[in-house]
């Protein structure tokens, strides 16, 4: 699964919309909270764009991992 | 396996260009030499024969002979900053972080805001004293490589895998959030006065103590599915304030955790299903250690220090963290 495969709807939908995915990944558990946290204090499209990016910058590290990869799917798999 | 070892035989290991994750007294730590390794202070541990506290022995993870890069670097309160940028591109990073030290208010507080936050494998534990020697001893970390012992910073082994490898940091937490009010708090911090209850206003002392909740519980927040607890350290009467081990965060919705019965079967159920064999490092909290009397108990083949926080990319509280190392299929 190549991260890259993932619109950025589909990441801000993740993190403004609360979607509920049960996730595996540890740290994209932990990051996706804070930025929904963040998302609800400031939603202006600099801000989510930047948390976007930090998504991106998680999902870039650690492509490889069999947990990040079932997640990645799942994510794919919520766009439709 | 063995892990609790006598100074003598930590000196040998050293000597022999081992690099050593370490736990123990003090006193035992001084008598090290320089080498590669790094360590915290604490006398208590899950080991082969269960829970225990030794001021004879220090607690080794010897890292595996297939890791030859790593980087031990020194960290203070206004640096800890930059530890998730530190991190190598593929491998983990170990941090300990003396309890009630500057650093560790710095790191709990703001880790979260830290550059590059979660999107590298950090570790780590809290390092403590006997119980008994809170307000005579201060917690310490030190650094194998220059031989310093500090009671403020964060000494962090920064650990590089072969390409074949790769680093599954997780956490067991017994805990779930509890069926009753929800919480929140108006601004991070690790003492509260006010906190809204189901949105209403209330002083938080007030409300544990109206409630008789046992304290012993912690608050636990939904982290998209982690559960991530935040204990109570007290409650102070007088200034109707609530202290914490680990800060609560403003905007977070916590509750009470539900009741456990026993906690050696609630964390045998939590498991990991793969290996336990193939976990590194694990460390579990004083807490927990304390309050479910693990002292003689054994928690499986899981063995580590017991600590006075952990950390799994953030600080935690009553909660096990663990990382194992992996073969990349």
């Amino acid at each position: 699964m190549n991260p890259s495969n993932i619109s950025d709807q589909t990441l801000k939908d993740l993190i403004c919309k609360d979607l509920d995915v049960e996730f595996e990944f540890l740290a994209l558990k932990i990051l996706l909270s804070r930025l929904r946290l963040k998302a609800k204090s400031d939603s202006t499209p600099n801000a989510i764009n930047n948390s976007i990016a930090e998504l991106r910058k998680l999902f870039d590290r650690f492509a490889n991992l069999p947990a990040l990869q079932k997640d990645l799917q799942k994510i794919m798999e919520s766009e439709r | 396996m063995k892990v609790l070892f006598k100074v003598s035989e930590v000196i040998d290991k050293i000597k022999q260009g081992k690099k050593l994750l370490l736990a123990g007294d003090e006193n035992l730590l001084r008598q090290l030499p320089a080498g590669q390794w790094i360590a915290g202070t604490i006398p208590y541990f899950m080991a082969e024969e269960g829970g225990l506290e030794t001021r004879e022995h220090l607690f080794v993870n010897e890292l595996p002979s297939y890791i030859s890069n790593i980087k031990i670097t020194k960290y203070s309160a206004g640096t800890v900053a930059n530890v998730y940028n530190d991190a190598p591109p593929n491998g983990f990073s170990i941090i300990i972080i003396p309890a009630f030290s500057p650093t560790h208010f710095a790191f709990a507080l703001n880790a979260p805001q830290f550059p590059n936050f979660a999107t590298s494998q950090l570790i780590g534990w809290i390092s403590g004293v006997h119980l008994d020697e809170i307000n005579r001893q201060k917690p310490k970390i030190a650094n194998g490589e220059t031989l310093e012992i500090l009671d403020d910073g964060a000494i962090v082994m920064h650990v590089e895998l072969p390409e074949n490898k790769y680093a599954d940091l997780n956490i067991i937490n017994i805990f779930t959030q509890g069926a009753g009010d929800t919480i929140t708090f108006p601004a991070d911090g690790f003492k509260a006065t006010d906190a809204e209850i189901n949105g209403e206003k209330v002083n938080f002392a007030d409300y544990l103590t109206a409630k008789k909740i046992d304290t012993r519980l912690p608050l636990v927040a939904n982290y998209c599915g982690a559960m991530i607890n935040t204990s109570i350290q007290g409650i102070d009467q007088q200034q109707k304030q609530v202290t914490f081990y680990a800060p609560v965060f403003k905007g977070i919705e916590y509750k009470i955790a539900a009741p456990i019965d026993d906690y050696i079967t609630a964390f045998m159920k939590q498991l990991p299903q793969e290996d336990t064999g193939q976990i590194f490092f694990s460390c579990n909290c004083i807490l927990n250690y304390v309050y479910s009397n693990l002292a003689g108990k054994k928690t499986g083949e899981i063995m580590g220090p017991i600590t006075f926080g952990e950390i799994a990319y953030q600080l935690l509280n009553q909660t096990l963290a663990y990382i194992s190392i992996k073969d990349l299929a």
